[in-house]
């Protein structure tokens, strides 16, 4: 199958380069036939890839290890559950499903595209197969995933350990699907600029993949915490790694620019700031690909031993100049239709919030590439910590969470003194008597600063009181309100949970938007309870020993060593109990794998929405003592909520919009409007 | 030659096939198959879509009614959007590039004007209604105002009982527009 999958490699590399040069060589010519031309060969890349991703895990799954991307990421012993996985754990088979997915969305992302964007649409074809053909000519030349060996070895080295776990289904993929998916949105704004369409064309189809994108990244970023927290076994979830930096900074640059893509949708506003924020998207994108592909950083998020990054830096240097190149050639084209009129409007605190997230990401960068440019300066590496990052971005968050609670009180326009007061006097209420009754019951945070850890569940409550007022509002008008049925007949919406629906269905995306920022409080939650008021204990225990933190107690019963094919697995026994009662007996394990010469742990977690209870075997000591990590973190169950929520708030809010007829608003102001024409033409 | 690799070759073949049939077809099929030409309604850089307007007053109507938005801005905005929307449905209507229901409701407007019979209007909102006509029951409301008609369609009720009545200037704001 091997064979095979090179061919059809090939022929995508030959489609692809010809849908770029075609697409755009067609619309400059005005030709017709060739621009529907590369567009067919866009769509033919997809089968291209499929039949050569299929030829990859028929590989896999066959074991065959005369393909050196096999031997190197799978063996006799491995789970056929874990193909899947095996598929793009190394630098080649993660390549072609960059290249799959991108020939997936490009596809879907041009045939779905707008009537009023088709006039750039062979640009932004060019724009897509361009970026396609390089991950395409990349592994053809330099990283091709059936490269053969000379000899078929008799077993492969294996999955690395730390891939074999159930986040690493969907944390790679969703991440990586997120990265590429960018040129996406960033094809179509680079599309229109190239065909003159400095307008609104874009918005829509940029808006949908924008948060298409958006969503696939955060999902990334949180199955790759939990990832992070379950099997590193330093009980964390966030390191403020370099790579996972490189992930988090396009989902800041895309988390503007939805919002700002709004603020253009419905008035005509930001055209310039648009484009210039999906290039910084696009730019941060491709950061993140060289720095997962031989940056100048090693980190457990990346591919080891990748000689791939200076061909990704160039890449990058190409993705960032040339964009921003086109922007200021036809910077004097993008005019917005209207101008802020207030900066007590909704559109003023999109734009503020745009701000923030972008300071976030240039602090972040800056403390990324501050190593390297220290070492380049004085030929000393200054490494960036966790310190940084929490006392620069820690209020610029905060101060985000802060516009999150306000901005949807605006109105679009402008707003009124009075109104905002009225809008925020209960939200803020509610805020001072949180914070009063958490320093009533005594709430004192066991590290950083406690006016952090207060602020943000005071913010927590703001926000959340004020995504419930709206909900509890919109009902209550719904409720009130007379809407016709049927046949024009007047019907009363009859009680608040069918109102509540109704009003989600007919508003999606800003109700959608609330769902996604209550997701947001959820994380919220769980990053104050771990930061400000976790505890940590490592201790060596004895059998039968015990040791408390909190008001947990633990007895150490005992390891089984228990060997597996490919590894050898020390299961410890422990008893939890807390205010004396014996809650659950876990079993926490490490295994060690001798062909990687490398050792992985599982983590044991007693998990409730108030706190988890964390054990960690860290070292397997030869007389059957054990080091153990124990961990109280509260509140982090709700980070993993958060993921969930986040995405059923993007469905709703992506779902297509119902028919302008079905409107009663649209369907009145139509009516109106073709009486009026009527009349003009009559005359 | 192993099995394995004839029957790449063979698939290899057979995509490579595929793939010159989907890259040629364009050039071989007729010049009627293809679309020409621009089609998108020439919006000027000032302009904003219809459907973007028609947001804006789903969301300024939404926001009125959860009190974000007092009565006064409510209906200078309501009035100013709809001279917007106003606008833009008739550049839309010229370019004959309106959604489909709009270019239908100009055609049956249209057959009236000619003098088609079976047609009357709705006295309110002037929108276009069929008349009683055979076995079937004239409609007992107006579709677009929600007025109830009654049943000899004489005597509309004065005001739609649904009707956001704070910009119920707006008709005129639009008729001034259009006579602009």
């Amino acid at each position: 199958m091997g064979d095979l999958g090179a061919i059809s490699l090939w022929i995508a590399l030959a489609l692809a380069s010809y849908a770029t040069v075609g697409s755009v060589a067609g619309k400059v010519r005005g030709s017709v036939a060739l621009v529907d031309s590369a567009q067919a060969a866009m769509y033919a890349t997809v089968v291209a890839l499929i039949v050569s991703t299929l030829s990859l895990v028929v590989s896999f799954i066959s074991h065959d290890f005369e393909i050196s991307y096999v031997a190197r990421h799978s063996d006799l012993a491995m789970p056929d559950r874990f193909t899947w996985v095996a598929f793009y754990a190394g630098n080649e088979g993660s390549l072609l499903y960059i290249a799959m997915v991108l020939s997936i969305m490009s596809a879907i992302a041009i045939w779905r595209a707008p009537e009023r964007v088709r006039d750039a649409l062979p640009y932004t074809t060019g724009v897509l197969m361009l970026v396609l053909t390089f991950f395409l000519a990349v592994m053809a030349f330099m990283a091709n995933p059936f490269d053969k060996l000379p000899f078929t070895p008799a077993d492969g080295e294996g999955i690395n350990p730390l891939l074999t776990h159930f986040g690493m289904f969907f944390h790679p993929p969703a991440l990586m699907a997120g990265l590429v998916g960018i040129s996406i949105p960033f094809a179509f704004a680079l599309g229109s600029l190239l065909a003159r369409k400095t307008g609104d064309e874009w918005v829509d189809p940029g808006r949908v993949w924008g948060i298409v994108t958006w969503a696939l990244l955060a999902a990334g970023l949180l199955l790759g915490s939990w990832w992070a927290y379950t099997i590193l076994g330093w009980g964390g979830y966030w390191f403020w790694d370099p790579v996972e930096n490189a992930a988090f900074m396009p989902w800041l640059a895309l988390t503007a620019f939805i919002h700002s893509i709004m603020v253009q949708k419905r008035r005509g506003m930001f055209r310039m700031w648009n484009i210039a924020l999906i290039n910084v998207a696009f730019g941060l994108a491709l950061y993140g690909m060289f720095m997962n592909r031989g940056g100048s950083v090693p980190s457990v998020h990346s591919f080891g031993e990748s000689n791939l990054g200076w061909i990704f830096l160039m890449f990058l240097a190409v993705g960032v100049i040339v964009p921003f190149v086109i922007f200021f050639w036809r910077y004097p084209l993008l005019k917005s239709a209207q101008n802020l009129d207030s900066m007590l409007s909704r559109e003023a605190a999109f734009l503020v919030n745009n701000l923030l997230l972008l300071a976030i990401a240039f602090v972040t960068l800056w403390g990324t590439v501050y190593p390297l440019i220290s070492r380049l300066s004085s030929g000393e590496e200054i490494t960036v910590a966790r310190p940084f990052y929490d006392q620069v971005n820690g209020p610029l968050m905060l101060g985000l969470i802060f516009l999150m609670g306000i901005g949807p009180m605006l109105p679009w326009r402008r707003a009124n003194w009075a109104s905002i007061r009225r809008a925020l006097a209960v939200p803020a209420g509610v805020t001072v008597i949180t914070v009063v009754v958490l320093l009533a019951v005594g709430l004192r945070p066991s590290t950083g600063s406690g006016a952090y850890a207060l602020a943000g569940f005071g913010l927590a409550a703001f926000v959340a009181t004020g995504i419930l007022m709206e909900w509890f509002r919109g009902a209550r008008a719904r409720v009130r309100a007379l809407t016709p049925g049927s046949r024009g007949a007047l019907t009363r919406v009859q009680d608040y949970a069918s109102a509540f629906g109704h009003l989600i269905w007919a508003n999606r995306p800003r109700y959608g938007g609330y769902i996604v920022h209550l997701s947001v409080l959820m994380v919220l939650l769980g990053v104050v309870g771990t930061s400000f008021f976790n505890s940590q204990k490592d201790v060596v225990l004895s059998p039968g020993e015990t040791t408390a933190i909190e008001n947990y107690e633990i007895r150490y019963l005992g390891t089984a060593v228990v060997p597996f094919g490919n590894r050898t697995e020390f299961i410890s026994s422990v008893e939890v109990y807390r205010d004396g009662e014996l809650l659950d007996t876990i079993s926490p394990n490490r295994a060690f794998y001798p062909n990687h010469n490398m050792a992985s742990t599982r983590a044991a977690i007693r998990s409730t929405p108030v706190e988890d209870f964390y054990v960690v075997p860290s070292e397997n000591l030869p007389d059957g003592d054990v080091g153990f990590r124990l961990l109280v973190n509260p509140l982090i169950w709700w980070m993993w909520v958060a993921g969930p929520v986040m995405i059923l708030g993007t469905i709703i809010a992506l779902w297509p919009e119902p028919s302008r007829v079905a409107s009663p608003v649209a369907a009145r102001n139509r009516a109106e409007l073709t009486s009026m024409h009527r009349m003009n033409r009559i005359r | 030659m192993e099995a394995q690799t004839v029957f790449a070759i063979l698939v290899g073949a057979a995509l490579a096939c595929f793939s010159l049939v989907m890259v040629g077809y364009s050039f071989f099929r007729g010049n009627e198959a293809r679309r020409t030409g621009p089609v998108t309604p020439a919006l000027r850089d000032d302009e904003v879509g219809v459907d973007a307007i028609l947001d804006s007053i789903n969301t300024l109507d939404l926001e009125y009614q959860l009190g974000n938005v007092p009565e006064e801005q409510y209906r200078d905005q309501m009035a100013s959007y709809r001279l917007q929307l106003a606008l833009a449905v008739k550049a839309e209507l010229e370019c004959g590039d309106a959604s489909p229901e709009l270019l239908l409701e100009r055609e049956i407007l249209e057959a009236r004007a000619n003098g088609a019979e079976g047609w009357r209007s709705c006295p309110r909102c002037d929108a276009p209604l069929p008349a009683a006509t055979g076995g079937d029951a004239p409609p007992a409301f107006c579709p677009h105002c929600d007025a109830s008609l009654e049943i000899d369609g004489s005597a509309p009720s004065p005001e739609p009982p649904f009707r956001h009545e704070k910009g119920g200037d707006a008709p005129n704001a639009l008729s001034r527009a259009t006579e602009q």
